[in-house]
This record gives structure tokens, sequence and C-alpha cells, in this order.
């Protein structure tokens, strides 16, 4: 089963296209890797795929066929968007209490154990958490929703190393533990690479390469960042390269 | 690491039963624990406040309406200081230094003080923090939620208004049976019967629509304030007095009754002009003016072969009026909740509210809502607002001049108040996406 199938996806703001004939099939039961510079369409494309917006052109369907957004997908997706909002004035218990009632889905108790084990006190207001506490606390709140795909736009962008390392570890341990897929966006795919089982490269808003990690790493005999510089490279007209760095 | 397996457990066939209501009242009820409170505790002083005046009214009132023949001198002396101590205000014994003209003058900024304060940040404080990512992605979808959201503080706000009315009431009753101050009057009109509550309703659905099209919270409130107040003058001064149409009477003194204008006609038939009328009530002698006889201005016209005429709406229309009005509110109000979760169920296809941003925006024609467009065209804030961001602006200036006047009562300038309070607006006015900009230097690319 695709978690996220796309033909020929489109989005324009204006008169910008922030994403363009996207044609993807992201299957099911990888750590996914979506990465590409600023303003690539990453988070177009993942706030696409939670319904959060709609396409302009194109069409998106997520776990097996299911319109996104639609109450049946959106009941198996946990999604944790940018700088992980969640409700800043209440406490971390009455956070869990109110993602419980918007669900029909909820693991109170995977919740608070991983909370337990994170040493997140639960009656400290969400406001006053440390950024990574944060981002734990919203990627428990997305877990204990049991979802099939989990979709995280740049988690990591707001974190130190540490967090980093602490956070990408509790998705590894949650996909493989539950078979959760999982899909993860980054301008940095260093930080990625370790944990991705599956890499999709956006740039302007296209698709420049789209594969599973080990099969590249076969067809190309180069690591990943040279694979995706490679296509960054190749796609782009040489007057806008340093849109990808230098 | 091998690849996963991935067993699916999601059938796009499976009827799923949506998240039960309570649930949702559950997350309502949490979200707007603040408003709750204060609006509990705003509503409460006011209402122990006219419980306390109500006794001492009731009493003092039943003195003069036991007092007896009513057209005595002791009996006059005793309406005229009830009215004098209680209606106007003054140098009352109790504290009635307010009186009932005030007060009632006063609870008129009730219902849109607390529509304003409930509706306004419903939506837009969801889109000004980025929360609405949230709390719209979660299994119970965003319409039932929107819809949960919208709808239980509307009926708390008109349940908790609907039983302050009845304790108004209560508070008013002796001016009311005293037939000196008509229930038709818009002073008592607004704070009696089903207007009060539907006015806040009102109030609660402007900004909780035009809080989820600005996406401000500020200036939705700004903006509110102003219709509220166009529309509930041109109510009184327009729309009421044409719900029915008023009866035309002979005679200027026939009881309580709303009066919607008078006129006088001359012995040959015809309606005296407004200078006319003034030149001829200063040919009426200084006995008649000052007899206190009620009837005797009128007799002295009638002697002289002028009629008196007035258009009024009667006292016995009152409740046909309040549920006209409480009508019309109601139609007006459902229709805006029905418009703000449309526009929640909209904003994914259309980027709405982006055209027309209010106050200050990033400079970058900001898609902001959802942060779609690089962070390098987010990061500067529009000094001068554009032509579509002015009026919201000089309202938002007014209503600081208004706060500092009536509540501060602070001498700062009005000049360093509102630059002030426009600088608190510029912080406020950031998107939830600018922090993220701090983490993403350019350096931090894909290649770096």
């Amino acid at each position: 089963m695709d978690v996220i199938e796309t033909r020929g996806l489109g989005k324009r703001y204006r008169r910008t296209w922030a994403l363009r004939d996207c044609t993807l099939a992201i299957p099911g039961g990888h750590i996914v890797a979506l990465v590409g510079p600023n303003g690539a369409g990453k988070t177009t494309l993942l706030t696409m795929a939670v319904g959060l917006t709609r396409p302009t052109t194109g069409m998106l369907t997520v776990l097996g066929g299911q319109p996104a957004g639609s109450p049946g997908a959106l009941d198996h997706i946990g999604f944790v968007a940018q700088d992980a909002p969640l409700y800043r004035n209440l406490p971390v218990e009455d956070m869990l209490h109110l993602a419980r009632n918007l669900n029909r889905r909820w693991d109170q108790r995977r919740a608070t154990d991983r909370l337990e084990q994170l040493e997140i006190p639960l009656r400290q207001k969400v406001g006053e958490l440390s950024g990574g506490q944060k981002a734990q606390l919203a990627l428990t709140i997305a877990l204990a929703r049991r979802p099939a795909l989990l979709v995280l736009d740049e988690p990591l962008s707001a974190l130190d190393p540490v967090a980093r390392e602490d956070f990408l570890a509790s998705v590894v341990a949650a996909a493989e533990d539950d078979g959760v897929s999982v899909v993860l966006s980054s301008h940095v795919l260093a930080e990625l690479e370790r944990v991705a089982t599956y890499l999709i490269v956006l740039a302007r808003g296209q698709v420049r390469v789209s594969g599973a990690v080990r099969e590249l790493l076969a067809s190309h005999g180069a690591g990943l960042e040279e694979i995706a510089l490679r296509h960054l490279r190749a796609g782009v007209p040489s007057s806008s390269r340093t849109d990808a760095g230098q | 690491m091998t690849t996963r397996t991935f067993a699916p457990s999601a059938g796009p066939a499976i009827k799923r039963r949506p998240v039960p209501w309570p649930k949702l009242a559950w997350v309502t009820l949490r979200q707007r624990r603040g408003l709750l409170i204060g609006g509990g505790i705003l509503l409460g002083l006011f209402t122990v406040y006219l419980v306390v005046m109500a006794v001492f009214q009731n009493n003092a009132y039943a003195a003069v309406a036991a007092c007896h023949p009513a057209a005595a001198l002791k009996c006059q002396q005793l309406n005229n200081s009830f009215y004098r101590t209680y209606w106007g205000g003054g140098a009352g014994p109790v504290i009635a230094s307010g009186g009932a003209q005030s007060v009632s003058s006063l609870l008129f900024a009730i219902p849109v003080l607390l529509g304003v304060f409930a509706g306004a940040p419903l939506l837009a404080r969801e889109l000004e923090n980025g929360t609405f990512r949230f709390a719209w992605t979660q299994g119970a979808g965003r319409t039932r939620w929107t819809v949960s959201t919208l709808v239980l503080p509307a009926i708390i706000l008109v349940a908790a208004t609907g039983a302050f009315t009845a304790i108004f009431y209560w508070y008013f009753r002796p001016f009311l049976e005293d037939q000196q101050v008509s229930e038709m009057l818009p002073l008592g009109f607004a704070l009696l019967g089903v207007a009060f509550a539907a006015w806040t309703l009102l109030a609660y659905s402007v900004a909780a629509f035009l809080g989820a099209l600005f996406r401000r919270t500020l200036p939705a409130m700004a903006v509110t304030l102003v219709v509220y107040i166009a529309l509930a003058m041109a109510t009184a001064t327009a729309f009421r007095p044409r719900y029915v149409t008023p009866v035309t009477e002979k005679g200027w003194n026939n009881g309580s009754a709303w009066v919607i204008s008078q006129w006088v006609k001359a012995p040959d038939g015809h309606v005296l002009s407004q200078s006319a009328v003034s030149t001829l009530s200063q040919q009426v002698p200084a006995s008649v003016q000052n007899s206190p006889n009620p009837d005797a201005f009128t007799n002295w016209m009638t002697q002289h072969g002028y009629t008196l005429w007035q258009a009024v709406q009667p006292d016995s229309r009152f409740w046909q009026f309040q549920f006209t009005e409480g009508g019309w509110l109601l139609v007006v109000s459902a229709a805006l909740i029905a418009g703000t979760v449309w526009l929640v169920r909209r904003r994914g296809a259309l980027q709405l509210g982006l055209r027309g941003e209010p106050v200050l925006r990033p400079t970058g024609r900001g898609t902001a809502g959802l942060g779609l467009r690089p962070p390098h065209r987010r990061a500067g804030l529009a000094d001068t607002p554009g032509p579509r961001g002015a009026l919201p602006h000089v309202v938002l200036l007014c209503f600081g001049y208004v706060l500092d006047d009536v509540l501060v009562h602070d001498d700062c300038s009005y000049g360093s108040c509102c630059r002030s309070r426009l600088c608190g607006l510029r912080r406020r006015g950031r998107t939830h996406r600018g922090k993220r900009d701090e983490f993403r230097r350019p350096a931090q690319s894909l290649e770096a």
C-alpha cells in the first residue's frame, strides 16, 4: 500500500507554483526522508497530504487511496507540523486529555509511559517546556493516536544536536516497534541520512529523486548526499544554484 | 536497516463513527476556560450589584406605591425623591450614587464586550499561533472541531446573558411599573426581554467571523466594535421604529410609550413647522408651563384651537418587538457562524483572507497562514498598511484612545500611548513561523 500517492500534483500561491507536476508513490513501511532546499515545496506537499492545503491541480491520496484530509484518513495519520504547534497555556496532562478527546483512537498508557520515560512533568505548562521536550510531546501525542502514517514536517529544525538525536531515536523506535510508516522533511539531508530508508529530493516544486535508499546506493554507487546534490544540480539552471547552498 | 513490513489497518470501506460531541465539548470548554472565568466574573459582579440595588429599590418603591392618594403632595414628593435617588443617581444614602439611568447605560456595553472577547480569539488565535495545524489534523476533523468551538460558547453566552436579563428586569421593574419609563425606549429595550442575549450573540458571531477572516484577534475586535456600534445605533434609530407602523394618536401625554414623532396642527389644519412650534410655546403663559398638572399644556393648546399629534410605539408591542429583533439578530448570527465554518472549511482550498490582510503584515504578500513561502520573504513587516489595511488601523487607533480615556485614566499623551499600542500589535502581528527562521540560516541548507 502506498502511504502517499500523487499524480500531476500542483499547488499555486497567486503567481508562484510551490509544487508543480509532482508524481510520487511513497510505499508503506519506510522512513521516508523528504529533502530539498528552502522553498522546494516540502511543507506544501506534507500539508496537502494531511488536508490542511488543497491542491490546485492533480490528485493526492493517502493510505491506499483515501482522499487526503478526509476524516477516515486523518484518523490514521499522526501529523506534527513545523515548530510542533501545541497549546502553550495548557499543562501537559490537559494537552494530552485534549488530544484524547479529539481522536477516536487514543492510547493514554502509551502517552504517559513515554512522557515518564522522557521525564516530562505532566503538570508543567506546554509553554514552559524546552524545544526538545515540546517536540517530544508533539511526537508522543501523534504516536498515542496509533497512526499508520506519521508525518513530521521539519521536526528537527528547532532542536539542538542532543535533542535531535533523541528525537530521531524515538521516531526509529516507533517505526520499528509498531510498523508505523514515517515521512520526515528536512532541508538538511545529513541529519536524516542515518535513519532514512527511502529518499525523495524536491527542488523548485518538482521531484528530482525518489527511491529506496538501498536501491539508490546500489545504482549510483555514491553517498546519499552526493546523489541528492547531483540531481539538484542537474535540474537547476546554474545561475540559481545558490538557492541550494554553496 | 531492513525494510519494515507494514500491516495497514486503515481501510477506506470501514464505516467510521465520528468523535462524539461531548468529547469535543470538553475540548472547547478547556480551551475557553479563561474566557468563561472572565465573563463569569464580569457578569457576576454586575449581578451582585443589581441584586443589592434591587432590594433597596424595591423596598423604596413599595413605599411610593403604597402612598395614597397618589396625587397628594406628600406622595408626589416621595415619588420625586425616589426618582432622584434611584433613577438619576447623585446624593442617595445607598450605594445608589450611580442611579438606574447611568447603570443601564453602562450595561449597554456588556453585550459587545462579552461578544468581542469571546468571539474574536476563537479562530484568530489558532491562526495566529499556528495551532490550527494541530487542531485541524486530529481524528475529529476540522468541521466538527469548528462547530463545537463556535456553537458551545454561543449557547453559554446566550444562557448567561438571558439569566442576567432576568436579574436586570427585577432591578428595573419599579420604573416600568411606575409608567414613567417605557420599556420600549432604547435604554430599556436593549436590556430587557431577549434583546440583551441576542445582541451579545450578534457581537460574538461578528467577532468570530472577522477573526476567521482577518486571522488576527485585535483587528477583528476593533472592527467588530465599530460594526456593532453602527448596527446598534441604526437599529435603535432607523429599524426598530419601523418594525410595525407607529400608532398615530391625538395628544402628547397619553401614558407610557415610545414616542417616535410629535407635531402640532394649526386651527386651519396645517402642520406647524418646528420654528412655529417653538414660537408658539414661548407664548404659553408661565402659569401653564409650571403647572403640576401634566395635561395643562395640552389643555391650553386645545383651547386655542391647536391639536397635538404624536406617532408612538405603545408598550403593548414590547414582546412583538422583542421577538422581531431577537429573530433577525438570531438569523444574522446563525448566518455568520455558518459563514465562519465555511471559511474554515474553505481555507484549504483558497487562501482566503490573504488578499485583504488587515493590519501590519509581513511584506512578502504573505502566505503566512500556512507559511508556504521561503522565509526571507516573510522577514520584514510592512511599515505602512496598504489602502485596505488602513481602516482597521484607524479603528484600532480610536479604540486605543477610548481605552486610554475611559479605562486607564493615565495622563500619557495620546500619541505615545497609541504608538506603544501599535508597537505591541506589531510584535503580536508576527506569524507563528517567525521563530523558525532563526534556526534556518542560508548556510544551513542542503549542501552545508
